[in-house]
């Protein structure tokens, strides 16, 4: 590379201060190059630890892993209400949704029920037939 | 990588060492500039390695530095002045740029200490243009990459830094 460093409007460096600066790189001690030897494979290291990580087998169980974990807490509330000891009574055999009725979501439903029925009493001005005696049967 | 690496790795070790002073600690800011270079830009083209490479060690350096100052201030609050002999002088226990230390083997050891010394005078936009155009023998654009300013700049900054060492070094020219 180019020692003497000049454009028509750049600074010269003088020849010496480059002659010392590289004498002084050329001159470094063994222990100090086996130093930096160490301190470039630790960063290379770094680098294999990194790939290590954006490998395909790596991420493909953890993938699945993952899916599966989504699928099972998605479907844990279907499954842990099909499996709740929910013997129909013959009275609730009448009703037409019996899944419905039997989530705890229902529950809220049947309690607001008087409210809709109020409500839509209101808006349309004509009572609706009022079948809660046999929605909560 | 490791290619690059290993070419630039006595070039980035001095300038670390001539900006601190410290050989030690020259070596952990070379390696965590390489660690940081490995980490966050080991997937840009290789022609970036280089400038990024010493903007990355441009600041930790930087950082050092300002850390140094900041110590060095808060120790003068704290230390008592006196004309005592046996006063602690911190820049007496300081690790020196005198050619006692084992990675200097050369027989102008004096020249290289009085220039080394005199760079880490230098302002500190000048010595970083100072050491990139010399040591690193990064040209112009690069070196106004790196620092972040325009090449007017890089070359105003140099053309400063040249003319203290050339008056802080007339003995030895």
């Amino acid at each position: 590379m180019d020692r003497q460093k000049k454009s028509s409007d750049d600074a010269t460096i003088p020849e010496e201060f480059s002659t010392l600066l590289r004498e002084d790189r050329e001159s470094i001690d063994a222990a100090t190059l086996s130093k930096l030897n160490r301190a470039r494979q630790t960063a290379l290291a770094e680098m294999d630890q990194r790939s290590g990580f954006s490998r395909p087998a790596f991420w493909v169980p953890a993938g699945a892993a993952a899916l599966l974990a989504v699928f099972v807490i998605g479907l844990a509330p279907n499954l842990m209400n099909q499996t709740e000891p929910a013997a129909p009574t013959a009275e609730a055999a009448k009703v037409p949704d019996l899944e419905m009725m039997l989530a705890d979501e229902s529950l809220d439903l049947m309690e607001e029920l008087d409210f809709y029925l109020w409500l839509e009493d209101e808006q349309t001005g004509q009572r609706l037939p009022d079948n809660r005696a046999t929605l909560r049967s | 990588m490791d290619a690059f690496l290993a070419g630039i790795e006595r070039r980035a070790f001095q300038m670390a060492r001539i900006a601190i002073g410290d050989p030690d600690e020259a070596l952990d800011l070379v390696q965590d500039s390489m660690i940081k270079l490995v980490q966050s830009y080991s997937a840009k083209p290789q022609t970036e390695w280089q400038p990024l490479f010493f903007r990355i060690l441009k600041n930790r350096i930087i950082d050092h530095q300002r850390r140094g100052n900041v110590r060095r201030r808060v120790m003068a609050w704290f230390t008592p002045r006196s004309d005592d002999e046996d006063a602690f002088d911190p820049v007496a226990v300081a690790p020196g740029l005198e050619s006692d230390q084992p990675d200097r083997q050369v027989g102008n050891a004096d020249a290289i200490d009085a220039l080394e010394t005199a760079i880490q005078a230098l302002p500190e936009r000048q010595q970083q243009a100072f050491l990139l155009r010399t040591v690193q023998e990064c040209d112009v654009k690069t070196t106004a990459g790196i620092m972040g300013c325009s090449e007017g700049s890089v070359k105003t900054h140099l053309s400063r830094a040249l003319a203290k060492l050339r008056d802080e070094l007339t003995d030895y020219r």
